[in-house]
């Protein structure tokens, strides 16, 4: 199905065109994130994702 | 009924006061994506998450008006995008993000994505424009993205990779910084970041050109559901990616370097003792606060301390620290006593000024007098009648000038006549000084009660 919006002289018109681009972009870069994160699990080398959140933090507290 | 001044960009309601509260009509147009809003669940999530400002719905003379009307709860203190540190900023992006995620599972997405819409509960941000939901339709693109990159990405990415002072161009551009503008302040090596290139440098390119095309009046755009989700976690990523520079500044060190351990804990001591005496607090303001560390002390004395100081990087400590000792009613803000955030927008009215929203019951002001009136040339009775004001009770340090500080201080203005004497004439005439304790030989803290006009 397409769908099809009236887009005359507004700003949004490029915003929206780019992001069907960037979503395509995006798209491949997810699909090799998922496929490292396969690799990485498989040989048991994933670490989990609260743990990156916490080394982020800690990243910013010791920048001040 | 006063409409609220912000309060006409949306078409789906407005806010009015009535009998000083704060309502918000919800108009008949808006009726079926309030009520998916309300009954598909999303609502009570982001209430259990305390994403979204709570409401009740309420019966008013005005019903006929509007499909609703809802009593939003008040926020403590009324904060703007400008006065937020860095890390106030970036949260209040992820949360936005965050929200439109789960609003997509239930088939709805903001249609708005402006830094106003957010407010922060001490260290929680809130989404507080209930009627920014509308009912997400299969392959359309998000509405709000421009205006969040504006709002969000761009001053978060300037400021990351140039300098923090940078966020005060949110006071100046009232929709967020624009595009081009951005971009000619990013340095090149921004380019290197896949999603800087991609929702700033690709983005302001598609604006460009498209603008300019003038026959592609129907363009066929279809984004589906899975794409329009990974772009906005891929935005989300890119936000969380934003760090500050280790920079040094003026303040940022001040409780390490250039305070003594022990007059700092006579001090402490002390002002827990005012506070004691000020009775029932609801709200304090801690102005010149530095990293907060009186404001912490302060929090358990009152309901909401607000804690403001001119250094951008102390109000980030303030703000991380905060979050470290999950104390939850304390919020920094990057605030400038000499030139205080102004009234903006249409009419001069949209964004109240920084002393129209200030009114507590406490201020505290500690050893900041000396700066105010030595460097800055602000004299003793333009700080008490304005303070005077503003407050119940005054916590105040005076530094005599024999302090080390305040000697320095005078290097530069030696005719200035600096003395205890005239420092207590003048608050005498708007305060009644209920304590006075002597920290060390040169400094002194004073408990004023506001005199009543």
């Amino acid at each position: 199905m397409k769908l099809s919006i009236l887009l005359y002289l507004d700003p949004g018109t490029g915003s929206y065109i780019i992001q069907a681009i960037i979503a395509g972009v995006i798209g491949i870069a997810f699909f090799f994130k998922n496929l490292r994160i396969k690799i990485l699990s498989f040989f048991g080398m994933l670490k989990y994702d609260d743990d990156k959140e916490k080394n982020d933090q800690s990243k910013t507290e010791n920048k001040l | 009924m006063n409409l609220h001044p912000s309060s006409f960009r949306d078409s789906a309601g407005n806010l009015f006061y009535h009998q000083e509260q704060l309502y918000r009509g919800i108009n008949i147009s808006y009726k079926d994506h309030y009520d998916q809003l309300m009954t598909s669940g999303l609502y009570d999530i982001l209430i259990k998450k305390n994403w979204i400002v709570k409401h009740a719905e309420v019966s008013l003379d005005y019903q006929h008006n509007y499909y609703k009307i809802i009593r939003p709860q008040p926020i403590p203190f009324i904060s703007y995008p400008y006065e937020w540190c860095f890390d106030q900023l970036k949260d209040a992006a992820m949360r936005t993000l965050d929200i439109t995620l789960i609003a997509l599972q239930h088939d709805m997405i903001l249609k708005d994505a402006s830094g106003y819409n957010i407010q922060f509960e001490g260290y929680e941000a809130l989404l507080i424009d209930t009627l920014s939901f509308e009912k997400y339709k299969e392959g359309t693109p998000w509405i709000a993205y421009r205006q969040f990159c504006e709002n969000f990405l761009l001053p978060l990415a300037i400021t990351s990779y140039t300098d923090l002072r940078l966020q005060s161009l949110l006071a100046i551009y009232i929709d967020g910084v624009p595009m081009d503008y951005a971009m000619s302040l990013l340095p090149w090596r921004a380019r290197l970041s896949l999603g800087i290139n991609l929702h700033i440098y690709l983005h302001a390119n598609s604006i460009t050109k498209h603008n300019k095309n003038i026959k592609s009046d129907i363009q066929v755009i279809y984004i589906t559901k899975s794409k329009l989700v990974q772009l906005i976690s891929h935005l989300r990523d890119t936000i969380k990616s934003l760090h500050i520079k280790n920079k040094s500044s003026q303040w940022k060190d001040y409780y390490v370097k250039d305070t003594l351990a022990e007059y700092d804990e006579a001090k402490q001591l002390e002002v827990q003792q005012m506070l004691e005496q000020c009775g029932t607090i609801n709200k304090i303001w801690d102005m010149g606060a530095n990293n907060g560390m009186y404001s912490r002390i302060a929090s358990r004395y009152c309901n909401h301390v607000l804690s403001s100081d001119i250094d951008r990087y102390c109000v980030a400590q303030n703000y991380v620290l905060n979050k470290q000792h999950e104390i939850k009613n304390v919020l920094p803000l990057y605030g400038d006593l000499l030139n205080p955030s102004p009234a903006i927008g249409w009419a001069g009215q949209e964004r109240m000024s920084w002393w129209d929203r200030v009114e507590v019951d406490v201020i505290i002001a500690l050893a900041i007098i000396h700066h105010l009136v030595i460097t800055h040339y602000i004299s003793f009775e333009m700080i008490a009648k304005l303070i005077a004001t503003k407050c119940k009770y005054l916590i105040i340090e005076f530094a005599n000038i024999d302090d080390e500080k305040v000697k320095f201080l005078l290097q530069n203005n030696t005719n200035y006549n600096y003395h205890i004497n005239d420092f207590l004439f003048t608050f005498e005439k708007y305060f009644i000084i209920k304590k006075h304790i002597k920290l060390n030989d040169t400094r002194a803290l004073f408990l004023m009660q506001t005199k009543k006009q």
